[in-house]
């Protein structure tokens, strides 16, 4: 590669706002453009709004690109390909990157059909050897990681796996140049019929952003749960308990958290007198934040947590219950 | 209703060397979405409906087309040629597209990503190919009660949902785990040994060669190991964290600051501020 190539990343918006991956993977660009020489880009479907433009000023793209032209509302993927493929087919970029959401994956892949490009799925890093670009990507459920390169000219074609991506601000430097293209979107072939979500609490739990765990000792208190599925509901949250629980028969045992019931890979998982035992500890290794309440100060849980409460549950939960409010519409987390 | 299922046999995890690419292949089992696809188009062919199977690869891959017909496939196709040795998944695509066009099919069913490499990128390529409507990451299928349209649920994140409406043919792709697929007991495994494997090779259904060149190569499987993260201060961090930090985590402050004690009002209040810094952001 020569200098000065455009690295390009998918600036996805959802809903008339950005979606939490563009700001990401406008971080990753910008480091994928310094390993590269070449200059960080972003691409958006639509004009966007002045607000957008403040969002992503901190990091540190040069140009974005905004693909104007007709399209249904909410684009299909098929259509966000389409439009960033003949886009990337008059610019020449040297890469286009993805963040690997489901519209995302279908987008990156089509992209890469019509240029004809190579495609690395769920990258997890890119490095530089000599003269030739590398992704590491996972492999059999992140278990092992391949190292991949791309054969043929750019535009190279990538995901980036969400766990990997982070949103790195730098000091505010020059706003992005703002270069409107018209773009084809061709017309969709699929029929989006209705959406919805699914109510925290008949969500399976592996797939939970907010999850709230209780052990042992509401066992000996079972006129509690009540009160611990109020917690849950009022933090959006899908109540899960310890192996004893479901054995006791408290709750079934599709709510087991643990490494022979579900695995968590929520945002925030609330364990409530939940010892941590290596077993229930596999399972919610995944998790981002993790919290606990438990009498005992020496519980092995204690060592992991991100917060954590000494203190007996029976007295705390409902304080913490009567603080968070009643009110809350379902799916919705707090404020 | 004539219903194409691409399966595939994938690596078993326990059994990858590291080295070089992820070959030689040395233990394998039918890849978990794929048989949620089978699974689901069982249920849908109805009663003069027909289901094939599909595989690209060599001989040894024919287990997956076995367990297809253990679970009620009416035939079994594998397409190979030595020319797709290492093949990429535009490769693979190509070869899906071309031998699915030639089968015939109201609905191409696809899982929607391999346990092993994992890419979710065939299904959108060979719709791409084809030119067909395609949803995504599908969990269930229904007919729309008017003609030849059907109704696909898919899974997004966080508990997000969406329905679409498709015409056929299309392509849809399985989403792992959702549909369960049917018992198959062990002593049906005699009974499929009998089923023919049809056998094409990729001349036959006009997939052309060139379309094999590889567009991305794998120079080696490594054991994970997190990014390396840029920016972060290692030089006044104690041994643990600066590993912690080396594993992708972040420096915890110690015990005391994490971990407090005290009134249950008090501690409440504590709790449910750390619990709104930990949320995600809502949309």
């Amino acid at each position: 590669m020569t200098s000065g190539g455009e690295v390009w990343a998918f600036l996805e918006t959802v809903d008339g706002r950005l979606h939490d991956t563009a700001t990401k993977t406008a971080s990753e660009v910008r480091k994928v453009a310094r390993l590269l020489g070449g200059h960080p880009c972003g691409v958006i479907a639509g004009v966007p709004e002045e607000r957008f433009l403040q969002e992503l000023a901190p990091f540190g793209l040069q140009r974005i690109y905004a693909l104007g032209g007709q399209r249904s509302e909410p684009g299909s993927a098929e259509e966000h390909g389409h439009a960033v493929a003949t886009l990337a087919a008059r610019r020449s970029p040297w890469c286009v990157l993805f963040a690997a959401t489901p519209l995302g994956c279908e987008a990156a892949a089509r992209v890469a059909v019509r240029l004809g490009s190579g495609l690395a799925s769920d990258c997890v890093d890119f490095a530089r050897a000599g003269e030739e670009f590398t992704a590491r990507r996972n492999v059999c459920g992140g278990k092992a990681h391949a190292t991949v390169a791309w054969r043929g000219p750019p535009p190279h074609v990538a995901t980036v796996d969400l766990d990997a991506l982070e949103a790195v601000p730098e000091s505010p430097g020059e706003p992005a140049e703002l270069i409107v293209e018209e773009a084809d979107f061709g017309a969709p072939r699929t029929q989006l019929l209705r959406r919805w979500r699914v109510e925290p609490r008949e969500l399976d739990l592996s797939e939970a952003t907010v999850v709230v765990g209780i052990g042992k000792p509401i066992l000996e208190r079972t006129a509690a749960l009540p009160m611990v599925e109020e917690v849950a509901e009022r933090l959006g949250a899908g109540l899960g308990g310890s192996r004893i629980v479901v054995d006791g028969g408290l709750l079934p045992r599709e709510r087991q958290i643990g490494a022979s019931g579900k695995w968590l890979a929520a945002d925030v998982y609330l364990a409530c007198g939940i010892s941590g035992s290596s077993y229930h500890m596999m399972g919610v290794k995944a998790v981002k934040h993790l919290v606990a309440v438990n009498l005992d100060r020496s519980a092995p849980i204690f060592q992991h947590v991100d917060f954590g409460v000494v203190g007996d549950l029976f007295e705390i939960l409902p304080a913490l219950a009567a603080l968070l409010g009643g009110g809350k519409k379902e799916g919705e987390n707090m404020p | 209703m004539r219903i194409v299922v691409g399966v595939k046999q994938v690596e078993d995890i326990a059994f990858v060397r590291y080295g070089s690419g992820l070959a030689p292949l040395r233990r394998r089992f039918p890849n978990p979405a794929d048989l949620a696809a089978v699974e689901q188009a069982e249920r849908l062919r109805g009663d003069s409906g027909e289901v094939i199977a599909l595989t690209v690869g060599p001989p040894d891959v024919e287990a997956a087309l076995r367990k297809a017909l253990m679970m009620g496939v009416d035939r079994v196709v594998r397409v190979w040629s030595d020319l797709l040795v290492g093949a990429d998944s535009f490769a693979v695509a190509t070869v899906l597209a071309a031998a699915a066009r030639r089968l015939g099919f109201d609905l191409l069913l696809l899982g929607a990503r391999s346990a092993d490499t994992a890419t979710e990128a065939v299904g959108a390529a060979v719709a791409e190919i084809l030119d067909l409507p395609l949803v995504t990451r599908v969990i269930g299928v229904e007919s729309a009660p008017e003609g030849s349209r059907m109704l696909a649920h898919r899974k997004l994140e966080r508990g997000e949902r969406e329905t679409f409406g498709v015409s056929c043919p299309a392509v849809l792709t399985i989403e792992p785990g959702v549909t369960e697929p049917r018992y198959c007991a062990p002593g049906w495994v005699s009974r499929t040994r009998r089923g023919q494997v049809e056998l094409l090779r990729p001349e036959e259904i006009g997939a052309r060669a060139d379309a094999f060149s590889r567009r991305l190569a794998i120079l080696e499987v490594t054991s994970p190991r997190p990014r390396a993260k840029v920016g972060v201060p290692v030089a006044g961090l104690s041994l643990k964290d600066k590993l912690a930090v080396m594993r992708g985590g972040r420096k915890q402050p110690p015990a005391e600051e994490r971990v407090i004690e005290g009134p249950p009002s008090e501690v409440a209040r504590r709790l449910k501020t750390a619990l709104e810094r930990f949320l995600p952001r809502r949309p």
